[in-house]
C-alpha cells in the first residue's frame, strides 16, 4: 500500500498545474479508504462513483486552465472526507444512528456546496459518536473507529472517523463538527491538526443539529496551512443560517508564515492540573519553551470558573439536544417502529425513538428533558446559563490582559483503550474538561500535535506511542492569529510530520 | 440565585433539591414519557443511576455566587438581531434579518420519498381519535 495522501496544498497545486491527475489521485484514495477500513472503520460510506465524477470534472477544469469554469480551484482535485452528520445530496447521512440509517438528504449542506464549488472531491462519510454525542466514536451503530496509532484504542470523538482518516493519510483533510471538543480532542488523540472556528463563522445549514448554540463545523488536516485553506473556503455568512456571522472572511493562508515575536500567550493556571498525564504536562511545558524561543511572551492567567464548565455544558448541551432531537418522531422521515393493532400515535413516537436512538443519545435527551422540566428549570438550566456567562467572562478577562491566545492541553491524556470509559458515562464526560469551555464561550480554538506519550507494555498489551496535542484558544474571529501561532509551532517542532507505523507498512 | 422550586402542573417530581443521590424511579419514568421514549425497567434503572451521577456533578454549580449574573442564552445574542444587524455586546457581527422573499424550496415528491408511510399526497400515521373517543396520541 502507498504511503498515502500528501498535503492538500501539494495536491491542489499538482492538479492545477496538470502534474497530477485528480482522477488517479481519487482512485488511489478510494482504494486506500476501502483497504484500511477493516482495520480502522473510519468510513461509514465511500462514494466511489460520485468521487470519480468530481475528480474528472476537476481534471477538465485544470485542462481549461481553470478559466470560465466558475470554480475557484482553491481545492482543485483535493480528496476530502466528511463526518456523517453533514448532509450531502447523494449517499446517506446517518449520524451513525438506526434512526437515520436509510436517510438520504435531499440537499447539500452549505459547507459541502462551498467545497464542491472550490473543486474538492468528496470521497465519503466518516464515523462518529451517534449525533455527535460522545468522546470516543464508540457510540456508533457501525461499531467503533480505531486509532491508527494503536488499533486497541479509540481515536477520540465524536469526529473520530475524520481524525483517523486524516491520521492514516487516507485523505489530506476532513470536516468534523465540534459541540464540546469533538474536533479538537480526536485531533489530539490522532496526532493531527483540528480547528473549531468561532461560533457563527461557518454555516451550520445542513449539519444535523445536536446543540445549536454550541455546534460548529471545522477542518481536520495533517498541518495548519491546510486547515487555513479549508477554512478560507467554508467560512462566511450564509442566509440559510440565522446565526452565521457577517464578518469579512480573510484569506487565512495568506499571512500564516508571519512571525509571532512579541506576542503574548496565556497559560491558564487551571491547565496545569495534577491529573494530567505526564506526557501532557511535558508537552505543555515544551510548547511554552518553543514559543518563548520564538520571541513570544508567556504569562500565567486565571480561568476561575473553568472547573464548572463540564457541569454547565452537560446541562445546556443536553437541554438543546432534547429539543433538537424531538424532530425524530418516526412520522416524516427516519425510522418508524412497526406498531401492533390498536397502538396509536403516542406508541409510534415512543417506540420509533426507543428503537432508533442509541443509549447515550437517550441518556442525553432525558437529562435535557429533566433540566428543562417544570420545577427544575431554574435550578439547573437557568443556573447553567448564568455559569456560562461567568465562563465567558473569564476568557474575556484573560484576553484583556493582552493575551492573543491561551495555551492549554486539548485533553488530559492520550487516547484511551476501547471500552475503557463506556461503563461510566461520567468518566467519558470528564474527557472534555479542557474543551467544553470554548464552546460555551463561542471562541475559536486550534489543536496541534505537541508530543508523544510512550506507554510501556503491560498485562498482555503491547507498548504504544501515542500523540498528544495542545490547543490554542483565541478571542472571537481570531482564527487568523491562531493559525499563524500554530503554524510557527509546527514549523519549529515538526511533530505533525510523524505518522503512525501502519502508514509505512 | 433563583433556585426556588415552584410546583405548577407538569412538574416531574416533588423536589428540586440538588444532589439526587436518591432520584426516584418514578421521576425517571416521567422524564422518559416527556422525552417520548419507551424504556424497559432495566433501562429505567440504568438511566436513573446515570442521571443521579451527572446531576450530582452538576449540583456543584450551586456553589457559585450567581447573584446579578444575566443568563447567557447564546453567543450571537439573538435579541440584537432586531434593528438591522450590527455588532453585539460580545463584539460579534450579527447579520440583519434577510428580506422576506420566497426562495427556492425542495420539491414535495423528493420530501415525500423520505416518509416511512404515505398515502399520496399525505403522510400516513395511526388514527389519533378513536371511535371510542379515546385519543391514541400523547
Amino acid at each position: 500500500m502507498s504511503r498515502g495522501a500528501s498535503s492538500l496544498v501539494g495536491i491542489r497545486d499538482a492538479v492545477t498545474a496538470r502534474r497530477a491527475s485528480a482522477e488517479h489521485l481519487t482512485a488511489a484514495t478510494l482504494a486506500r479508504a476501502t483497504g484500511l477500513n477493516d482495520a480502522l472503520n473510519a468510513f461509514v460510506e465511500i462514494h466511489e462513483e460520485e468521487a470519480i465524477r468530481q475528480a474528472r470534472a476537476a481534471d477538465a477544469r485544470a485542462a481549461l486552465g481553470g478559466k470560465g469554469t466558475g470554480a475557484s480551484g482553491r481545492l482543485a482535485g483535493v480528496p476530502l472526507a466528511l463526518k456523517d452528520n453533514i448532509c450531502v445530496a447523494w449517499g446517506r447521512t446517518t449520524c451513525a444512528s438506526r434512526m437515520l440509517e436509510d436517510y438520504r438528504s435531499p440537499y447539500h449542506a452549505t459547507v459541502v456546496q462551498r467545497l464542491l464549488d472550490a473543486g474538492a472531491v468528496i470521497v465519503g462519510k466518516t464515523n462518529l459518536d451517534q449525533f455527535g454525542m460522545g468522546s470516543s466514536t464508540e457510540h456508533s451503530v457501525f461499531g467503533p473507529t480505531r486509532n491508527p496509532w494503536d488499533p486497541t484504542r479509540t481515536p477520540g470523538g465524536s469526529s473520530g472517523g475524520s481524525a483517523a482518516a486524516v491520521a492514516a493519510r487516507i485523505v489530506p483533510a476532513a470536516l468534523g463538527s465540534d459541540t464540546g471538543g469533538s474536533i479538537r480532542q480526536p485531533a489530539s488523540h490522532c496526532g493531527v491538526v483540528g480547528l473549531k472556528p468561532t461560533y457563527g463563522r461557518v454555516s451550520r445549514y445542513g449539519l444535523v443539529a445536536y446543540a445549536s448554540s454550541l455546534d460548529q463545523i471545522g477542518p481536520l488536516a495533517t498541518n495548519v496551512r491546510d486547515c487555513a485553506e479549508i477554512l478560507s473556503v467554508i467560512a462566511g455568512h450564509d442566509a440559510n443560517d440565522a446565526t452565521s456571522l457577517r464578518a469579512p472572511v480573510e484569506d487565512f493562508a495568506a499571512g500564516i508564515d508571519a512571525p509571532i515575536e512579541g506576542l503574548t500567550l496565556g497559560v491558564p493556571r487551571q491547565a496545569r492540573s495534577e491529573s494530567n498525564h505526564p506526557a501532557v504536562t511535558g508537552a505543555l511545558a515544551h510548547a511554552e519553551e518553543v514559543f518563548r524561543a520564538h520571541g513570544a511572551r508567556v504569562i500565567e492567567v486565571d480561568l476561575p470558573h473553568a472547573a464548572h464548565a463540564i457541569a454547565a455544558y452537560y446541562v445546556i448541551a443536553t437541554a438543546e439536544a432534547s429539543s433538537n432531537l424531538a424532530r425524530f418522531d418516526g412520522v416524516r422521515y427516519g425510522r418508524r417502529a412497526a406498531l401492533g393493532s390498536g397502538e396509536g400515535l403516542g406508541a409510534l413516537y415512543e417506540r420509533s425513538r426507543a428503537e432508533g436512538l442509541g443509549e447515550e443519545v437517550k441518556r442525553r435527551i432525558m437529562l435535557g428533558t429533566f433540566v428543562l422540566s417544570s420545577g427544575y428549570y431554574d435550578a439547573y438550566y437557568l443556573t447553567a446559563q448564568r455559569a456560562r456567562r461567568l465562563i465567558r467572562n473569564d476568557y474575556d478577562r484573560a484576553f484583556e490582559q493582552g493575551c492573543r491566545a491561551l495555551l492549554m492541553p486539548a485533553s488530559p491524556g492520550p487516547a484511551f483503550t476501547l471500552g475503557e470509559k463506556l461503563a461510566d458515562p461520567m468518566t467519558m464526560y470528564l474527557e472534555d474538561v479542557y474543551t467544553v469551555g470554548v464552546n460555551l464561550a463561542g471562541l475559536p480554538a486550534l489543536t496541534v500535535p505537541a508530543g508523544f506519550a510512550e506507554i510501556p507494555a503491560a498485562s498482555g498489551r503491547g507498548a504504544s506511542r501515542l500523540p498528544v496535542g495542545i490547543q490554542l484558544i483565541g478571542p472571537a474571529l481570531s482564527e487568523g492569529t491562531l493559525l499563524r501561532i500554530g503554524r510557527q509551532f509546527e514549523r519549529a517542532t515538526a511533530w505533525h510530520e510523524q505518522v503512525p507505523s501502519l502508514i509505512a507498512e | 440565585m433563583s433556585a426556588t422550586p415552584h410546583t405548577p402542573a407538569g412538574e416531574v417530581g416533588k423536589s428540586a433539591v440538588p444532589g439526587h443521590a436518591h432520584l426516584p424511579a418514578e421521576t425517571v419514568r416521567r422524564v422518559a414519557r416527556l422525552s417520548r421514549l419507551r424504556l424497559s425497567d432495566t433501562e429505567i434503572e440504568s438511566a436513573r443511576s446515570h442521571l443521579a451521577s451527572i446531576l450530582g456533578h452538576v449540583s456543584t454549580l450551586h456553589t457559585l455566587d450567581l447573584r446579578g449574573v444575566e443568563p447567557m442564552t447564546g453567543v450571537g445574542g439573538a435579541g440584537t438581531i432586531v434593528g438591522g444587524g450590527g455588532v453585539d455586546a460580545d463584539g460579534a457581527m450579527i447579520a440583519p434579518p434577510r428580506d422576506d422573499v420566497p426562495g427556492p424550496i425542495l420539491p414535495t415528491e423528493m420530501l415525500m420519498r423520505l416518509a416511512p408511510d404515505t398515502d399520496a399526497p399525505f403522510i400516513r400515521v395511526p388514527k389519533v381519535l378513536r371511535d371510542s373517543g379515546e385519543g391514541g396520541g400523547p
